[in-house]
């Protein structure tokens, strides 16, 4: 979803994510050095639950650091619960199903929390635990506007995402204008630019923008009804119901701390309201008129500051780094990647690190060392080299990138 | 060369800036002059001469020329002595699954792209199988997320020195034909919008013309033309009309924005009246509530141009017509199946026509310069719709098997695969049959499943698959298009074959799921030779001459996203065969 942000003309969000970006690099490093410097020795040999988890999909889950996302947080509560440390296994969830085949069913990750606990999902092939969260789609209003049933929302114009269930229900009444949009971002910057009079879509990426960027201006109220609203909890493959039992009584004792995360996130938490289809039964519409949203609109959002950005650089240049580095890529890196990082196959080619991720180039450097690319064959070396030599190894790849 | 130089020293001794530019621009514009009456010549030339005449020898784009008959003039291999066809050579194309390219023979040289991307594209020698270069993309890793229906390539295009090849990522790039180097990079579309471009592009004249997929995704399909040399965009037409423009009043509310329409198989042309014929995928979303009616009574909300055939002036891009095949989709009958041009006796009278098997069951035959509709016959088991009316084109539909919010149907064929999918057809003048890689499968349609894209979740629709009447699920079929009926057919356990070759050899090639060859008589469908091959075939056979000497060549490695679609059919799919990634060309 971050993807959208990254397109989309508000500055603000992108600034923020920048933000975010940049004070990855020394957070991830702080990570490694948490892992590696024994903290939690009795977890140490306790074998890893690896999460699997889109990177970049907030407010569910994103490997930044510092919003690590609500289903990824749960995950990591429920480890501490049990005892166990967890990992992130990053995988692109574009296509769901096809996602859930690949890893969890291909047994890349032991849990994946915040599937949809429905038989129509992926069948039996995929067990759940106890529902963690109601997720589903929501109606987001200004705050002086109620609107309790359809007749609301008659002769306005309605915020949707495409292939929606909102979509499909708003596309049988023909008095309600409809506004389509791919991803919810661009229909919260809608309706906040008041270019919409209402959005109704994901409530949970509603709830997230509401807090982190709109500084809480609408209102969120989760909408009931068929294909509207679905339980998420952790999925696991056929067969692991011990874990899953595990993972149950874990959550049993994790209420005050899902609702602490929910806060955090700005997840909706209202009831959900049934949206009363019925003419007349409705109190006239209450909605402000959009002028008046528009002139409310013309206050600037909040500004996100500039915010410090590192440069992704490390600070470790010298001849005997360098040489280092070398020496320790060579006795270890270079099995796969080839010696001095000379390797002819382009896919594991690392002098081509910069070309492929340009200033992103030491973060995606820094999280495929410490966390791995199961999928791809890349383990996990955050226990294996010091953070020292991960940079050390990086200063070197940077002396022998080419274009 | 001289004159980038000459503009170099004029802007070194300009003393003002404004002068500087002017000077700079005047000779510019000069050097263009110049630069474009010879290009102009040249290329005038070369479309002529190269890809529009043909020669026999050679195989110089996806569809053999720009009717896509995928008929070869060869005779050196024919029903006599085909039985004596031995390997020439094979080449391992380093990528497994979902290996859909057809060669490219210029001259002695042969170009071959691979699937995942593609990962490779290599020119051999034609005649040893010996590679000359091997081009290999920077593709991005997360290309996978976003193409539906596999990492598929279809093959590149050829002119004027240059190969073209359109990526996963939604780039189109020139590569010298000598070298492989990369000349230049156009961005056609953001493939994270689910775009992808799978198919090779259409070289007309001195442009390359491209479509994208990600029909499903909520794209809105265009064509796009560039120019071969520099890469800059020459046109761009929308497959699905804005405001303002004739069509855009077939969509409800804003529906059009998302209203897919891609054209993501391959284009014809017809350079007597310099026209464009490329076909158009499904519209989206699949709830056709959303975008018309949603019913059978669909009146003018007809979702234009999906699911048809356009017919676009080369040289503008403009629409000249249209021929909507599927109106208001809730099949996903796709309407993309490549126009097969050629001329026929219909009613006594010579006729320029284009013929389409289409996925909804149909096979159309139309007037190519008009786009009337001649005749619409079912060439598999087909319920959805009675018959075609040849007065407005449009379906007489069957309304209890149009899927909908509130209705589920059952046992609707053809399935979503459709009657023929991507696997090319081909024609033989010489027979005057058209043959079909076709499937034989039937599905329910219901709307309650729960589905999830990136955070998510919305009710999907779920399409089980069964096997269509008489049990077989394809089908080789030899269709006579004028009498509109089947001459004869070879039934295949499994669908998804691969696309077939004629050649006037009297023969026609193609291979099957189970990674058989075969070549069998072109007027009966006798078998005359067979080889396993070891891996599904999906990809048409292509034949070429080079030193005195016929070839036959085909590519292997079967599909791997499609059967993921198709419940317990798929599993049999994929069981047929491993995967594979191999070019084997045969030789007498």
């Amino acid at each position: 979803m971050n993807k959208s942000l990254d397109r989309g003309p508000g500055d603000t969000l992108r600034s923020l994510r920048l933000r975010l970006t940049g004070r990855r690099l020394r957070l991830s490093v702080a990570v490694v050095l948490l892992v590696l410097s024994g903290v939690g020795q009795s977890v140490a040999e306790m074998k890893p639950l690896r999460l699997c988890a889109d990177p970049d999909n907030l407010p569910f889950s994103s490997n930044h650091p510092e919003t690590p996302g609500l289903y990824l947080e749960i995950g990591e509560a429920i480890g501490r619960v049990m005892g166990r440390p967890t990992t992130a296994v990053w995988n692109l969830t574009y296509f769901g199903k096809r996602s859930v085949r690949t890893t969890l069913l291909a047994g890349q990750c032991d849990a994946s929390v915040g599937l949809p606990d429905d038989q129509d999902f992926m069948g039996p092939r995929v067990i759940f635990s106890k529902p963690l969260l109601q997720v589903g789609y929501a109606l987001v209003t200004s705050k002086s506007t109620r609107v309790s049933g359809l007749n609301d929302l008659r002769g306005r114009s309605v915020a949707v995402q495409f292939a929606s269930t909102p979509q499909s229900m708003l596309a049988q009444h023909d008095n309600i204008r409809m506004v389509t949009f791919r991803e919810p971002e661009e229909a919260m910057r809608a309706l906040a630019a008041a270019q919409v009079d209402v959005a109704f879509i994901w409530g949970p990426t509603a709830g997230y923008m509401n807090k982190t960027v709109l500084q809480d201006a609408f209102n969120i109220v989760p909408v009931a009804g068929p294909g509207m609203q679905w339980p998420a909890a952790v999925a696991f493959p056929r067969g692991q119901a011990l874990l899953r039992d595990e993972v149950n009584r874990a959550i049993d004792t994790l209420g005050t701390v899902i609702d602490a995360l929910k806060l955090k996130y700005g997840f909706p938490t209202a009831e959900p309201m049934t949206l009363s289809t019925k003419n007349g039964t409705t109190e006239a519409p209450t909605l402000t008129s959009l002028n008046a949203r528009r002139a409310e609109a013309a206050a600037p959002l909040p500004a996100a500051q500039a915010g410090e950005r590192t440069t992704g650089q490390t600070t470790l240049t010298t001849e005997a780094d360098i040489a280092e580095g070398q020496e320790v890529f060579n006795g270890i890196c270079a099995h796969c990647h080839g010696p001095n990082a000379v390797q002819a196959e382009r896919r594991i080619d690392l002098r081509l690190l910069r070309h492929r991720y340009g200033g992103k180039m030491d973060e995606t450097y820094l999280d495929t060392v410490t966390k791995g690319r199961p999928a791809k064959g890349m383990p996990n070396w955050s226990e294996v080299l010091t953070t020292e030599q991960v940079n050390k190894i990086l200063v070197f790849l940077h002396t022998v990138q080419v274009e | 060369l001289v004159f980038p130089e000459v503009v170099a020293q004029r802007r070194r001794n300009a003393s003002k800036k404004e002068e500087e530019m002017s000077v700079r621009l005047k000779l510019l514009a000069g050097a263009a002059l110049a630069f474009g009456i010879l290009i102009g010549v040249t290329q005038v030339g070369f479309a002529e001469d190269a890809l529009t005449n043909a020669d026999s020898n050679g195989w110089l784009m996806y569809g053999r020329t720009y009717d896509n008959t995928r008929f070869s003039p060869l005779t050196q291999i024919n029903t006599q002595n085909v039985g004596q066809m031995k390997l020439a050579f094979a080449f391992e194309l380093g990528s497994l699954r979902s290996n859909e390219s057809t060669p490219i023979v210029i001259g002695d040289a042969m170009y071959v792209s691979t699937s995942w991307g593609p990962k490779y594209v290599y020119a051999l020698n034609a005649q040893t199988g010996e590679r000359k270069w091997t081009y290999e993309p920077e593709i991005p890793d997360d290309v996978l997320q976003y193409a539906c229906c596999d990492v598929n390539n279809r093959g590149v295009a050829y002119a004027d020195g240059k190969i073209f090849v359109g990526r996963l990522d939604g780039k189109l790039v020139a590569l010298d034909a000598k070298t492989g180097k990369e000349l230049w990079t156009a961005d056609v579309v953001d493939y994270k919008q689910g775009s992808v471009i799978t198919s090779p592009p259409l070289v007309v004249k001195s442009m390359v013309i491209t479509g994208f997929g990600g029909g499903e995704y909520g794209a809105r399909g265009s064509l796009q033309a560039y120019d071969i040399n520099t890469g800059k965009q020459l046109w761009k037409t929308w497959t699905v009309p804005g405001p303002g423009e004739p069509g855009n009043d077939t969509w409800k509310g804003d529906s059009w924005q998302h209203g897919g329409g891609v054209a993501w198989l391959v284009g014809s042309y017809d350079a007597k009246t310099n026209t464009v014929l490329w076909g158009t995928s499904n519209p989206s979303p699949w709830n056709a509530a959303v975008r018309s009616t949603g019913t059978s009574d669909y009146g003018n909300l007809r979702n234009l141009y999906t699911a048809s055939t356009l017919a676009i002036d080369a040289d503008t891009g403009k629409i000249k017509w249209y021929l909507q095949t599927t109106p208001e989709d809730a099949w996903d009958y796709d309407g993309v199946n490549e126009l097969v041009l050629t001329d026929l006796k219909i009613n006594g009278q010579d006729t320029p026509v284009m013929l389409k098997a289409d996925r909804n069951g149909f096979f159309y035959v139309a007037n190519r310069e008009t786009g009337k509709l001649l005749s619409a016959e079912k060439f598999v088991p087909t319920n959805w719709a009675e018959k075609i009316d040849l007065q407005t084109a449009k379906p007489v539909e069957v309304s209890d098997k149009r899927p909908g919010m509130a209705h589920p149907v059952k046992d609707v064929c053809p399935n979503l695969i459709g009657g023929k999918n991507w696997q090319p057809m081909s024609f033989s003048p010489n027979t005057g049959l058209v043959y079909i890689p076709s499937n034989n499968i039937c599905m329910d349609w219901s709307v309650s499943e729960v589905n999830y894209r990136r955070g998510v979740f919305y009710l999907g629709a779920e399409f089980p698959t069964h096997p269509g009447p008489g049990g077989y699920m394809g089908e080789l079929i030899a269709w006579d298009p004028v009498a509109q009926k089947k001459a004869w057919g070879i039934k295949e356990d499994l669908p998804f074959n691969g696309g077939t070759l004629a050649t006037a050899g009297g023969l026609v090639f193609y291979g099957n799921l189970h990674g058989l060859f075969r070549a069998v008589d072109a007027k009966t469908g006798k078998e005359l030779w067979k080889i396993s091959l070891g891996s599904g075939i999906g990809a048409g056979p292509m034949s070429y001459a080079v030193g005195g000497k016929q070839y036959v060549a085909v590519v292997v490695g079967r599909t791997a996203a499609i059967p993921a679609f198709l419940g317990d059919v798929g599993k049999q799919m994929v069981a047929a065969t491993p995967e594979g990634g191999t070019l084997f060309v045969f030789s007498q």
